[in-house]
């Protein structure tokens, strides 16, 4: 952003950048989809079994609720925002849907409803970061405890173990008939949200507007941008991503309660950390983010393919997170 | 944010195509106002960070000029600006005034307000202490008004 007049001494010419100074910034951009290939073409080489169309579909199956959570994620902290109570506005959204199917409403009303609470609980979240000066860390921090407390009173602590026809609809590979047939279900909610957040970020103005608050919230106010509506918006569309985000998930392992998406609010931050997003704001994307979530379901997978015990997944998730930011920072 | 992206935020209606940004409409507006206000970039997509200092204030005068308005405030438009771009900045004030559009510039440097402005109010400890035609007051009577006897007395 342009506020700061007066920064002559430090500003550098575009024209003045070297060449290999230009490359430097493209490799960095496509750094996850070069450790992706290093640990696909390497676990290919130890297993048979890796390299299966079955094994990518699991992967994408598992990974598709935390990508669609994180394509949400990624636009608000390109907006200078975030939001914590993704793992229990999911299972919020999850339990409204699992216990009215339960007392045998349509499916469509029950995830009417279960969507609408989740979007509900983000519009708050917009309205609480908008009219507060208190960073939305602390804000959506208190929202994820309430909700966690939501969740547990609604469902008494135990699980709903029939999703229904949600379970019909998420819980399996596309259908005979349909076009990807074979396909898990749940990579069709995926690519939409992909490609919805990538045209979001490119060619709406609210995407527009998202990326100049997070560049610079005060040049933004200045540019005639309304900045708290535009806010309520973002939270708002996150909710409602956190929603669909939750049917499938329900739906997928059949169940609706209060952990069914423990560590989401940061596995969807690190992710769209890894794929450049800047954490805070000003810069990132829908496929940038998709990189990183790609990073993160293929490495997952390659740990069990390798023999090793879940807990080196989380060892090497955490040790690509730290790489991941000193890379961000070093491309500046 | 690039120089394209920067010059447009203001009124992003205007690029719009139902209701869709159209990255080829974004790309004319801000080529035609780096042509109009001569802004130094090797291309509208630079990010504006990576300009100078003056071809940033140059692009905020653009984004201020796509609001269309009919009256500027512009605050220390000359700060931490080489003297090119200086001159350059005058020029573009004294060719909106010349359109018929109110300019009113609030900077420190007098000096160089006197340069390019048509009427000069001198403000001391926030009281109007001369109103003046540029062209007939000097620098050091304006000087002599906001911190010598002169404003003192008056």
């Amino acid at each position: 952003m342009s506020s700061e007049p007066g920064t002559g001494a430090a500003a550098v010419d575009e024209r003045r950048r070297s060449l290999p100074d230009r490359l430097r910034v493209d490799i960095f951009a496509v750094w996850p989809v070069a450790v992706m290939i290093l640990i696909i073409v390497t676990t290919a080489l130890r297993s048979s079994r890796y390299l299966t169309v079955f094994n990518f579909e699991n992967i994408l199956s598992q990974i598709a609720p935390l990508g669609i959570v994180t394509m949400g994620q990624a636009v608000l902290l390109i907006s200078g925002g975030l939001d914590l109570s993704v793992g229990y506005n999911i299972a919020l959204s999850s339990i409204v849907t699992g216990l009215l199917l339960e007392h045998g409403y349509p499916l469509w009303l029950a995830i009417a409803a279960g969507v609408g609470a989740a979007t509900g609980v983000g519009f708050c979240n917009g309205v609480l970061v908008a009219q507060n000066r208190a960073h939305p860390f602390i804000i959506t921090l208190g929202v994820s405890i309430f909700l966690f407390g939501l969740d547990t009173q609604l469902t008494g602590g135990a699980p709903v173990n029939d999703m229904k026809g949600l379970y019909t609809a998420f819980g399996g590979n596309l259908p005979a008939g349909f076009p990807f047939f074979g396909l898990p279900s749940l990579a069709i909610p995926f690519v939409i949200v992909v490609l919805l957040a990538f045209a979001f970020l490119r060619w709406t103005p609210l995407g527009r507007r998202a990326y100049a608050i997070g560049g610079n919230e005060e040049a933004a106010y200045l540019s005639g941008i309304p900045v708290k509506r535009t806010k309520i918006y973002l939270y708002t569309i996150m909710g409602a991503i956190v929603g669909l985000a939750g049917m499938c998930l329900a739906g997928e392992i059949n169940e609706a309660s209060f952990n069914l998406a423990q560590n989401f609010e940061l596995e969807s931050i690190a992710c769209a950390v890894i794929g450049g997003t800047a954490l805070f704001g000003g810069r990132g994307g829908a496929f940038r983010s998709l990189q990183g979530v790609a990073l993160w379901g293929i490495v997952l997978n390659a740990i069990v393919f390798a023999g090793l015990s879940s807990n080196y997944q989380q060892m090497a998730l955490g040790a690509i997170i730290v790489v991941a930011v000193m890379v961000t920072r070093a491309q500046r | 944010m690039s120089v394209a992206a920067n010059v447009t935020l203001v009124d992003l209606g205007s690029v719009c195509r139902f209701g869709l940004l159209s990255l080829a409409r974004e790309r004319a507006v801000a080529e035609r106002f780096v042509n109009e206000l001569s802004i130094t970039t090797s291309s509208v997509d630079t990010p504006v960070r990576n300009l100078s200092g003056g071809n940033q204030q140059k692009v905020l005068l653009a984004k201020a000029l796509t609001a269309e308005a009919s009256l500027l405030v512009l605050e220390e438009p000359t700060q931490g600006v080489d003297v090119h771009a200086k001159a350059e900045i005058h020029r573009i004030v004294r060719d909106l005034a010349a359109q018929g559009k109110g300019v009113m510039v609030i900077s420190s440097d007098v000096r160089d307000l006197l340069l390019f402005v048509d009427r000069v109010i001198a403000l001391r400890a926030g009281r109007i202490v001369g109103d003046t035609v540029a062209a007939d007051t000097s620098y050091a009577q304006l000087l002599d008004l906001t911190v010598g006897a002169a404003g003192a007395a008056a």
